[in-house]
């Protein structure tokens, strides 16, 4: 039997997600498949049978570069499940040990620092879009006779601030404070151990 | 080469690959040799493996028809490496041994 799941998760949540996915894995749901939508495909299996495991893909490394990363974890016993965006999944059976992607603290820093960069573009390019069309909205606002355009251009510039102040503040400090906690400690960690 | 210390999964792959290895070869060597105690992953092999390679420390093999299985071995500057690391360790055990005693 098979179910599918929509589901989100936020770039700073992304272990969080990943316990999700294994926690219905270890409900006897194993993820076997993912769709660009979020839709999350999981299939019947013995409780436990499998791990699931996602990293996010390096976005410097070329397609040739990320085809022969996937084919290397496969390669070590692990089946790849799917892609979304820059995330990509895998499962591995869980008689073949403790499944994770990375095993030593400076890949981890590595991967949080890129998935921290990610995040940083996404907040900061729609931060730069919402600005954009605040100012388009006020220059037609102070070029408008019309008073009903003056009343909607004027909602608009206040509705997009009140937008920008909220997913700033909200949403994207909220996420970076989060993923650069979880750094700060894993290099705290290893100043001490490796 | 820097006084630099080896991380212990660099350490250990450049001495499973005194013998030609794939990926997945080096990550049940390295387990073996550790007595289970190392459990490299195979995203931190990945990279290690890449950077390894842009080092000079190690060399892809031509494989066969399957590229997947791509057999990696240590060159003459990897075994240089791994030299001065037993050199290093060898240092920090007769410093530990000697002041705190057996």
């Amino acid at each position: 039997m098979r179910k599918t799941v929509k589901k989100g998760f936020a770039a700073w949540e992304f272990d969080e997600f990943e316990n999700w996915l294994n926690q219905m894995a270890d409900d006897g749901w194993a993820l076997i498949s993912v769709n660009a939508s979020g839709a999350y495909e999981f299939e019947e299996t013995e409780k436990g049978e499998y791990q699931i495991a996602m990293l996010m893909l390096d976005k410097k490394q070329s397609k040739a570069k990320n085809t022969e990363q996937i084919e290397f974890i496969e390669q070590t016993g692990s089946q790849f499940v799917g892609k979304i965006g820059d995330w990509i999944f895998f499962r591995r059976k869980s008689e073949l040990g403790e499944f994770e992607i990375y095993s030593d603290n400076t890949s981890k820093i590595n991967h949080l620092t890129r998935i921290l960069n990610s995040y940083l573009s996404i907040v900061i390019t729609s931060n730069i879009l919402i600005i954009l069309n605040t100012i388009n909205c006020t220059i037609t606002f102070f070029n408008s006779t019309d008073r009903i355009t003056k009343v909607i251009t004027l909602v608009g510039v206040l509705g997009l601030l009140v937008v920008d102040i909220v997913t700033l503040f909200a949403w994207g400090i909220k996420g970076i404070k989060k993923l650069s906690k979880k750094r700060k400690e894993l290099k705290q960690q290893a100043t001490l151990f490796e | 080469m820097p006084n630099q210390a080896l991380t212990e999964a660099v350490y250990y792959i450049l001495l499973s690959l005194t013998k030609p290895m794939h990926g997945y070869g080096i990550m049940q060597n390295v387990e073996t040799l550790s007595n289970g105690r190392v459990k490299l992953a195979a995203g931190t092999l990945y990279g290690a493996i890449n950077t390894l390679l842009d080092k000079g420390f190690i060399v892809a093999l031509s494989s066969g028809a399957d590229s997947r299985k791509k057999e990696y071995q240590i060159t003459e500057k990897g075994k240089d490496v791994l030299l001065a690391e037993i050199a290093r360790l060898r240092e920090l055990l007769e410093n530990g041994t000697n002041i705190l005693g057996e």
